[in-house]
Protein backbone atom coordinates (compact mmCIF):
# COMPACT_ATOMS: atom_id res chain seq x y z
CA UNK A 1 0.00 0.00 0.00
CA UNK A 2 2.48 2.62 1.12
CA UNK A 3 4.51 1.85 -2.55
CA UNK A 4 1.48 2.21 -4.17
CA UNK A 5 0.65 6.14 -2.56
CA UNK A 6 4.32 7.25 -2.80
CA UNK A 7 5.10 8.82 -6.28
CA UNK A 8 7.19 6.55 -8.83
CA UNK A 9 10.04 8.97 -9.14
CA UNK A 10 10.29 8.76 -4.92
CA UNK A 11 10.31 4.87 -4.97
CA UNK A 12 12.55 4.09 -8.17
CA UNK A 13 15.24 6.78 -6.42
CA UNK A 14 15.20 4.45 -3.47
CA UNK A 15 15.35 1.26 -5.20
CA UNK A 16 17.86 2.93 -7.06
CA UNK A 17 20.01 4.41 -3.86
CA UNK A 18 19.67 0.35 -2.60
CA UNK A 19 20.81 -1.12 -4.95
CA UNK A 20 23.80 1.27 -5.07
CA UNK A 21 24.44 0.37 -1.29
CA UNK A 22 24.26 -3.21 -2.33
CA UNK A 23 26.84 -2.93 -4.54
CA UNK A 24 28.88 -0.65 -2.34
CA UNK A 25 28.72 -3.30 0.60
CA UNK A 26 29.70 -6.22 -2.57
CA UNK A 27 32.46 -3.91 -3.32
CA UNK A 28 33.76 -3.77 0.52
CA UNK A 29 33.08 -7.02 0.80
CA UNK A 30 35.58 -8.08 -2.08
CA UNK A 31 38.32 -5.79 -0.14
CA UNK A 32 38.09 -7.09 3.06
CA UNK A 33 38.23 -10.51 1.65
CA UNK A 34 41.18 -9.61 -0.31
CA UNK A 35 42.75 -8.39 2.58
CA UNK A 36 41.79 -11.05 4.82
CA UNK A 37 43.23 -13.54 2.32
CA UNK A 38 46.37 -11.54 2.31
CA UNK A 39 46.75 -11.73 5.69
CA UNK A 40 45.64 -15.31 6.63
CA UNK A 41 47.49 -16.89 3.51
CA UNK A 42 50.83 -18.34 4.04
CA UNK A 43 53.06 -16.53 1.68
CA UNK A 44 54.34 -19.06 -0.78
CA UNK A 45 57.43 -17.10 -1.69
CA UNK A 46 57.61 -18.17 -5.32
CA UNK A 47 58.48 -16.33 -8.39
CA UNK A 48 56.23 -15.53 -11.21
CA UNK A 49 56.99 -16.69 -14.38
CA UNK A 50 58.72 -13.87 -16.69
CA UNK A 51 57.44 -14.22 -20.12
CA UNK A 52 60.37 -12.06 -21.77
CA UNK A 53 61.51 -10.04 -18.68
CA UNK A 54 64.62 -10.88 -16.93
CA UNK A 55 63.10 -11.16 -13.19
CA UNK A 56 59.09 -10.88 -11.39
CA UNK A 57 59.80 -7.67 -10.38
CA UNK A 58 60.70 -6.16 -13.55
CA UNK A 59 57.36 -8.22 -15.59
CA UNK A 60 55.02 -7.11 -12.66
CA UNK A 61 56.33 -3.56 -12.49
CA UNK A 62 55.54 -3.12 -16.50
CA UNK A 63 52.50 -4.79 -16.33
CA UNK A 64 51.29 -2.51 -13.82
CA UNK A 65 52.64 0.61 -15.67
CA UNK A 66 50.72 -0.81 -18.77
CA UNK A 67 47.54 -1.09 -16.30
CA UNK A 68 48.26 2.24 -15.33
CA UNK A 69 48.46 3.76 -18.87
CA UNK A 70 44.87 2.28 -20.14
CA UNK A 71 43.57 3.42 -16.96
CA UNK A 72 44.47 6.73 -17.79
CA UNK A 73 43.14 5.95 -21.44
CA UNK A 74 39.89 4.76 -19.63
CA UNK A 75 39.65 7.99 -17.69
CA UNK A 76 40.09 10.40 -21.18
CA UNK A 77 37.44 8.35 -23.22
CA UNK A 78 35.29 8.45 -19.87
CA UNK A 79 35.49 12.16 -20.03
CA UNK A 80 34.98 12.75 -23.78
CA UNK A 81 31.56 10.17 -22.99
CA UNK A 82 30.20 12.28 -20.55
CA UNK A 83 31.11 15.52 -22.32
CA UNK A 84 33.67 16.67 -20.43
CA UNK A 85 36.45 16.93 -22.96
CA UNK A 86 35.55 17.92 -26.20
CA UNK A 87 32.41 19.17 -28.06
CA UNK A 88 29.85 16.65 -27.32
CA UNK A 89 29.97 12.71 -26.63
CA UNK A 90 32.81 11.98 -29.28
CA UNK A 91 32.73 9.09 -31.81
CA UNK A 92 30.82 6.01 -31.58
CA UNK A 93 33.48 4.14 -30.93
CA UNK A 94 34.54 5.42 -28.06
CA UNK A 95 32.38 3.72 -25.16
CA UNK A 96 33.93 0.12 -26.84
CA UNK A 97 37.35 1.36 -26.60
CA UNK A 98 36.91 2.68 -23.16
CA UNK A 99 35.38 -0.79 -22.08
CA UNK A 100 37.82 -2.63 -24.00
CA UNK A 101 40.88 -0.71 -22.47
CA UNK A 102 39.21 -1.04 -18.82
CA UNK A 103 39.12 -4.94 -19.32
CA UNK A 104 42.58 -5.35 -20.37
CA UNK A 105 43.43 -3.07 -17.51
CA UNK A 106 41.82 -5.56 -15.46
CA UNK A 107 43.04 -8.69 -17.02
CA UNK A 108 46.89 -7.23 -16.84
CA UNK A 109 46.25 -6.59 -13.14
CA UNK A 110 45.47 -10.18 -11.85
CA UNK A 111 48.85 -11.93 -12.13
CA UNK A 112 50.42 -8.92 -10.51
CA UNK A 113 47.83 -9.08 -7.82
CA UNK A 114 47.77 -13.00 -7.61
CA UNK A 115 51.34 -12.79 -7.05
CA UNK A 116 51.07 -10.29 -4.34
CA UNK A 117 48.63 -12.12 -2.44
CA UNK A 118 49.96 -15.59 -3.35
CA UNK A 119 54.24 -15.14 -2.71
CA UNK A 120 53.93 -12.34 -0.39
CA UNK A 121 50.78 -11.93 1.82
CA UNK A 122 49.38 -8.82 3.16
CA UNK A 123 52.68 -6.93 4.72
CA UNK A 124 51.58 -4.08 7.85
CA UNK A 125 55.01 -4.33 9.09
CA UNK A 126 57.13 -3.61 6.10
CA UNK A 127 56.71 -0.01 6.30
CA UNK A 128 54.16 2.64 4.71
CA UNK A 129 54.44 2.40 1.01
CA UNK A 130 54.40 -1.74 1.44
CA UNK A 131 51.26 -0.86 3.78
CA UNK A 132 49.54 1.56 1.70
CA UNK A 133 50.49 -0.77 -1.12
CA UNK A 134 48.67 -3.31 0.00
CA UNK A 135 45.74 -1.52 1.10
CA UNK A 136 45.02 0.42 -1.86
CA UNK A 137 45.49 -3.00 -3.73
CA UNK A 138 42.58 -4.54 -1.69
CA UNK A 139 40.56 -1.84 -1.96
CA UNK A 140 41.05 -1.03 -5.97
CA UNK A 141 39.52 -4.62 -6.59
CA UNK A 142 36.63 -3.95 -4.27
CA UNK A 143 36.06 -0.19 -5.97
CA UNK A 144 36.72 -2.10 -9.05
CA UNK A 145 33.82 -5.01 -8.51
CA UNK A 146 31.51 -1.79 -6.96
CA UNK A 147 31.95 -0.14 -10.70
CA UNK A 148 31.54 -2.56 -12.55
CA UNK A 149 27.88 -4.00 -10.70
CA UNK A 150 26.86 -0.03 -10.74
CA UNK A 151 27.90 0.32 -14.81
CA UNK A 152 26.08 -2.41 -15.18
CA UNK A 153 22.95 -1.78 -13.43
CA UNK A 154 20.08 1.10 -14.78
CA UNK A 155 18.62 3.77 -13.19
CA UNK A 156 22.04 4.69 -10.74
CA UNK A 157 22.35 8.12 -9.45
CA UNK A 158 23.82 10.17 -11.80
CA UNK A 159 27.03 11.00 -9.74
CA UNK A 160 28.03 7.02 -8.72
CA UNK A 161 29.82 6.28 -12.21
CA UNK A 162 32.17 9.67 -11.99
CA UNK A 163 33.19 9.26 -8.46
CA UNK A 164 33.25 5.39 -8.71
CA UNK A 165 35.43 5.53 -11.53
CA UNK A 166 37.65 8.35 -10.38
CA UNK A 167 38.05 6.22 -7.14
CA UNK A 168 38.78 2.99 -8.96
CA UNK A 169 42.07 4.86 -11.24
CA UNK A 170 43.09 7.01 -7.78
CA UNK A 171 43.12 3.97 -6.48
CA UNK A 172 45.00 2.11 -9.03
CA UNK A 173 47.85 4.98 -9.13
CA UNK A 174 48.36 4.50 -5.34
CA UNK A 175 48.93 0.75 -6.03
CA UNK A 176 51.55 1.89 -9.37
CA UNK A 177 53.50 4.83 -7.32
CA UNK A 178 54.17 2.79 -4.33
CA UNK A 179 55.45 -0.12 -6.25
CA UNK A 180 56.07 -0.01 -10.11
CA UNK A 181 57.28 3.62 -9.86
CA UNK A 182 59.05 3.42 -7.08
CA UNK A 183 60.84 0.38 -8.12
CA UNK A 184 61.38 2.44 -11.57
CA UNK A 185 62.59 5.28 -9.51
CA UNK A 186 65.00 3.22 -7.53
CA UNK A 187 66.55 0.59 -9.86
CA UNK A 188 66.04 2.53 -13.13
CA UNK A 189 63.96 1.59 -16.09
CA UNK A 190 65.06 -2.44 -16.27
CA UNK A 191 63.09 -4.81 -18.37
CA UNK B 1 24.00 -2.47 -33.08
CA UNK B 2 24.00 -5.78 -32.91
CA UNK B 3 27.62 -6.18 -33.71
CA UNK B 4 28.17 -3.51 -30.49
CA UNK B 5 25.82 -5.99 -28.13
CA UNK B 6 28.39 -8.85 -29.47
CA UNK B 7 31.61 -6.65 -28.08
CA UNK B 8 29.61 -5.51 -24.78
CA UNK B 9 29.10 -9.61 -24.43
CA UNK B 10 32.51 -10.37 -25.07
CA UNK B 11 33.55 -7.90 -22.71
CA UNK B 12 31.51 -9.15 -20.10
CA UNK B 13 32.54 -12.86 -20.10
CA UNK B 14 36.17 -11.39 -20.39
CA UNK B 15 35.39 -9.66 -16.90
CA UNK B 16 33.77 -12.45 -15.12
CA UNK B 17 36.12 -15.24 -16.68
CA UNK B 18 39.09 -12.87 -15.49
CA UNK B 19 37.45 -12.61 -11.66
CA UNK B 20 36.61 -16.06 -11.84
CA UNK B 21 40.29 -17.38 -12.99
CA UNK B 22 41.69 -14.73 -10.09
CA UNK B 23 39.44 -16.54 -7.07
CA UNK B 24 40.88 -20.06 -8.49
CA UNK B 25 44.30 -19.04 -8.68
CA UNK B 26 43.93 -17.32 -5.16
CA UNK B 27 42.37 -21.01 -4.40
CA UNK B 28 45.69 -22.62 -5.40
CA UNK B 29 44.12 -24.09 -8.46
CA UNK B 30 46.56 -24.00 -11.34
CA UNK B 31 48.91 -21.87 -9.40
CA UNK B 32 51.98 -23.52 -10.79
CA UNK B 33 50.68 -22.37 -14.65
CA UNK B 34 51.82 -18.80 -13.42
CA UNK B 35 54.74 -19.24 -10.50
CA UNK B 36 58.39 -21.04 -10.36
CA UNK B 37 59.60 -22.39 -7.56
CA UNK B 38 62.57 -19.86 -7.44
CA UNK B 39 62.58 -18.28 -4.10
CA UNK B 40 61.33 -14.48 -4.96
CA UNK B 41 62.25 -11.50 -2.59
CA UNK B 42 60.85 -8.18 -2.71
CA UNK B 43 62.65 -4.99 -3.48
CA UNK B 44 63.63 -3.26 -0.71
CA UNK B 45 66.16 0.34 -0.21
CA UNK B 46 68.18 -2.00 1.33
CA UNK B 47 69.11 -4.51 -1.16
CA UNK B 48 67.68 -3.29 -4.48
CA UNK B 49 68.61 -6.06 -6.83
CA UNK B 50 66.23 -8.51 -6.90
Amino acid sequence: MERAEAPGGATRTARSRGRLALWLAVGALVFLSLGLYGNVHDPTGRSLVTLFFTQTITLKAWLATAAVTLALFQGLTALRMFGKLGRGRGPGWVPTAHRLSGTTAFLITIPVAYHCLWALGFQYRSGLRVLLHGVFGCFFFGALAAKMLVVNSRRMPAWALPILGGTVFSALVVVWATSALWFFRTEGLKF
Amino acid sequence: MARRSRIDRLILSLLVAGAVVFVLLLAGVGSGLLTRPTPYHPPSPASTTK
